[in-house]
């Protein structure tokens, strides 16, 4: 499936614009994909889009001259590829470069504890999570942190829609385990 | 013996949230905890030299080291022909859908090789496709705005291999080390110590839903 060149196009558009409402729906939009197609390039994407939202939100980061540099190389790189196919190691290449590049300059100018990149991982996992696959299957695709992931699944209300037994009724059953 | 299967999240939850204790009480009760080699992987072998996981690593290493966690080996085909059958059961737009990954496989293939009681895992896809798999299918759909189809022979051969497994997450296992006097060393406090022990296993990733933490916190010892 993966038509990676229009998502290329649609990424350097929602840059340009400096439109980070949108590279954060392409984010969701992307991950949503991998799992679908079971594409762990797929998930680049959401993670170069959500990191580029969250860079970009930020006014000391998009006003400094680290941001400028950065702006020219990525759009340097996205018109490296000029077209882009599932087998092309191209666009592997171009993503892992951008990958790279975002998480050295969260690491340099950022303000957080935990890398854009990584939260980006996690965001992306938690959707691949909420849209039915496992925990496992989440952090397969993504690469997030296990932990980060669990902890931030914790404080979502994702659990309100998966109850199946009583509260009641898995203590009976766990007590019945524990009188055999 | 209770022999309980463990996936990684009750065993990290419990590290954690300084619980790591509830296993030897449980264990003085009978209980008996099993992982499989990915667990250990993931718990100990992975985050050990991650500074900031090192510590809880460590905590999870040591209830290996103390026997209080035993490392099996996994029957290979078994979880092959559970993972490839979940991962076949659902299609969204004719395509199979992955929901379970080889180390949630090699858990439940293990429960059915040592015969064990429960298996203990906090996530929700693993739990759903085993009690209610017609609410994982409902909910993708939902979620996607798409109907799921279901292919009824992968998903029979699915429930047929993982027949009679029991899900307990890591709450359940607290509740149960409470009733028992887990936290009696509280003393007026106890009931608090658990309630709140609660909030903080949903924090670490338990799947645990708001009315089920308010009927745990109904829950008198």
């Amino acid at each position: 499936m993966a038509v990676f060149s229009s998502h290329f196009d649609h990424l350097r558009e929602l840059f340009v614009r400096r439109n980070s409402d949108g590279l954060k729906q392409f984010a969701v939009e992307t991950s949503l994909q991998a799992l679908q197609n079971n594409d762990k390039r797929l998930v680049q994407f959401s993670i170069v889009g959500y990191s580029l939202a969250k860079l970009m939100e930020k006014p000391y980061i998009a006003r400094s001259s680290r941001w400028a540099k950065f702006s020219k190389f990525l759009l340097q790189k996205l018109a490296q590829v000029e077209k882009c196919n599932d087998a092309s190691k191209t666009c592997d290449d171009v993503l892992f470069a951008i990958v790279s590049e975002l998480r050295d300059l969260s690491s340099d100018l950022g303000r957080f504890v935990f890398n854009v990149v990584e939260k980006a991982k996690v965001k992306a996992a938690t959707e691949i999570y909420s849209h039915g696959a496992s925990i496992g299957v989440a952090i397969e695709l993504t690469g997030a942190d296990r932990k980060e992931l669990m902890s931030y699944i914790g404080g979502t209300t994702l659990a309100d829609k998966f109850e199946t037994k009583t509260v009641n009724q898995r203590l009976m059953s766990v007590e019945k385990l524990f009188k055999k | 013996m209770v022999k309980i299967m463990c996936d990684s999240g009750p065993l990290i939850s419990f590290s954690d949230t300084c619980l790591i204790s509830v296993l030897p009480f449980l264990a003085k009760l009978g209980a008996e905890f099993l992982i499989t080699p990915a667990v250990e992987k993931e718990i100990v072998l992975n985050p050990i030299n991650v500074h900031r996981y090192a510590f809880s690593a460590i905590r999870l290493h040591k209830t290996i080291d103390d026997k209080l966690l035993r490392v099996i080996d996994v029957d290979s085909h078994l979880m092959n022909r559970i993972m490839n059958s979940a991962n076949a059961a659902f299609l969204l737009r004719g395509k199979p859908m992955k929901l379970i990954h080889a180390g949630e496989a090699a858990c439940l293939a293990a429960y059915k090789q040592n015969g064990c009681s429960a298996l203990a895992i906090d996530e929700k896809t693993t739990r759903l496709l085993i009690e209610n798999p017609a609410l994982l299918a409902d909910n993708i759909s939902e979620q996607f705005g798409q109907r799921i189809i279901v292919d009824k022979r992968s998903l029979d051969e699915f429930t047929s291999l993982t027949s009679g497994i029991e899900i307990i997450r890591s709450s359940e296992l607290l509740a149960i080390a409470t009733k028992n006097g887990y936290f009696d060393s509280f003393g007026k406090h106890k009931e608090q110590a658990f309630h709140t022990a609660i909030y903080a296993l949903k924090q670490a990733g338990c799947s645990l839903s708001e009315k089920e933490v308010n009927d745990y916190q109904k829950l008198k010892f």
